[in-house]
């Protein structure tokens, strides 16, 4: 069974593996509002600091002013160590309790009526309890529209299919396996993709924990063909 | 009082909604009336065949086929009419959802240099069975 690719890798594709954690922190946690909230944060320090310094050269020591690019080191520098320490941190943490997960997949690509068969496996390094794992097969509708100057996105979810399994109690090094079956239904529209207009289909699963992170959520994108 | 007044008679036994359909690859048959009521001053005039995106995203299309309409042909009173066929791809179908939808037509398009330009549609519906 061939393995699907999962939204959070698309960054890891792109060869930025920090957009890969952050991804994968968007759809999990509230860390990422955190990065943004550090990032300006240390904007803000960095734009102070140097103000600081300004005020203080000329005001005591008649030194002349940094340069306006040592200002935007500090600025720029403020606004990535913040993030940069976040996403280190959540993700190293992350890697010690457990691996990403895995979805397999029957097929990646199917037609309406299809039976889609998925195998989910999670790795755990700790003692934990998986409470639940809830597969979800989803339509989702992405709109891009201009207003003024700005490019807004807007996305709605229907939700075809719900498969909730039981949990279990896993020891280190235990993978947790689940297995549902989807079924593509009989009127349901295909893959469709435009500049400002998207109909994506997607394998969604969430597991939750007894441990942190206690929820861990993943999308697996999957395409549903017109045929001929 | 519109400018112009648009009908087609699509050839076709399947309607849904009474609206009618037509299963992807196949062959759409029909008869397009075009009539003239106030004078057109546009550069060009078109008839298409195809699809286009309505709903919050801003319009995607595409155009299957297209046939120029000679703007002197457009003389107030008078009815341009002709048959037309044209062959339908296998994709995309038709789609109403919470945010997109997607409206296959025979359309004819106005096109001026100083104001919107002017599209009147005769939606049909492209779905498999």
């Amino acid at each position: 069974m061939p393995e699907l690719v999962p939204h959070s890798s698309l960054g890891n594709r792109s060869g930025l593996k920090w957009l890969e954690v952050f991804m994968l922190m968007r759809e999990n946690s509230v860390a990422a509002k955190a990065v943004v909230v550090t990032a300006i944060i240390g904007a803000l320090a960095g734009f102070f600091f140097h103000a600081c310094v300004i005020m203080s050269s000329v005001a005591v020591c008649n030194v002349p002013c940094p340069g306006f690019l040592l200002f935007f080191l500090l600025v720029i520098g403020g606004a990535a160590i913040g993030p940069v320490i976040i996403g280190t941190t959540w993700m190293n943490r992350l890697k010690q309790a457990m691996d990403l997960p895995r979805l397999n997949a029957s097929a990646e690509r199917l037609r309406r009526g299809d039976t889609l068969d998925v195998t989910y496996t999670h790795l755990f390094h700790q003692q934990i309890e998986v409470y639940g794992l809830q597969l979800t097969l989803v339509l989702e509708e992405v709109a891009t529209y201009t207003r003024g100057t700005d490019t807004v996105t807007e996305r709605h979810e229907h939700v075809m299919q719900t498969v909730d399994l039981p949990g279990r109690t896993l020891w280190d090094g235990e993978t947790f396996t689940g297995r549902a079956s989807f079924t593509i239904p009989p009127d349901a529209m295909h893959t469709f993709e435009s500049k400002n207009n998207k109909l994506r289909w997607w394998v969604k699963t969430e597991i939750r924990l007894s441990k942190w992170p206690n929820t861990f959520a993943e999308s697996y994108q999957i395409v549903v063909e017109a045929g001929a | 009082m519109s400018q112009v007044s648009f009908e087609v008679d699509f050839e076709c036994h399947e309607r849904l909604l009474n609206i009618p359909r037509f299963a992807p690859g196949s062959t759409v048959h029909g008869v397009y009336r075009l009539t003239i009521a106030k004078p057109i001053r546009c550069r060009s005039a078109e008839l298409r065949f195809g699809w286009h995106t309505e709903g919050k995203g801003d319009r995607d299309e595409g155009i299957i086929e297209s046939r120029p309409l000679s703007p002197d042909a457009l003389v107030p009173g008078r009815t341009l009419s002709d048959r037309f066929i044209f062959t339908l791809p296998h994709e995309p179908w038709s789609y109403s959802g919470h945010y997109i939808s997607i409206v296959w037509s025979v359309s004819v398009w106005f096109d001026y240099s100083l104001r919107r330009d002017i599209t009147e549609h005769a939606p049909f519906i492209m779905a498999p069975d």
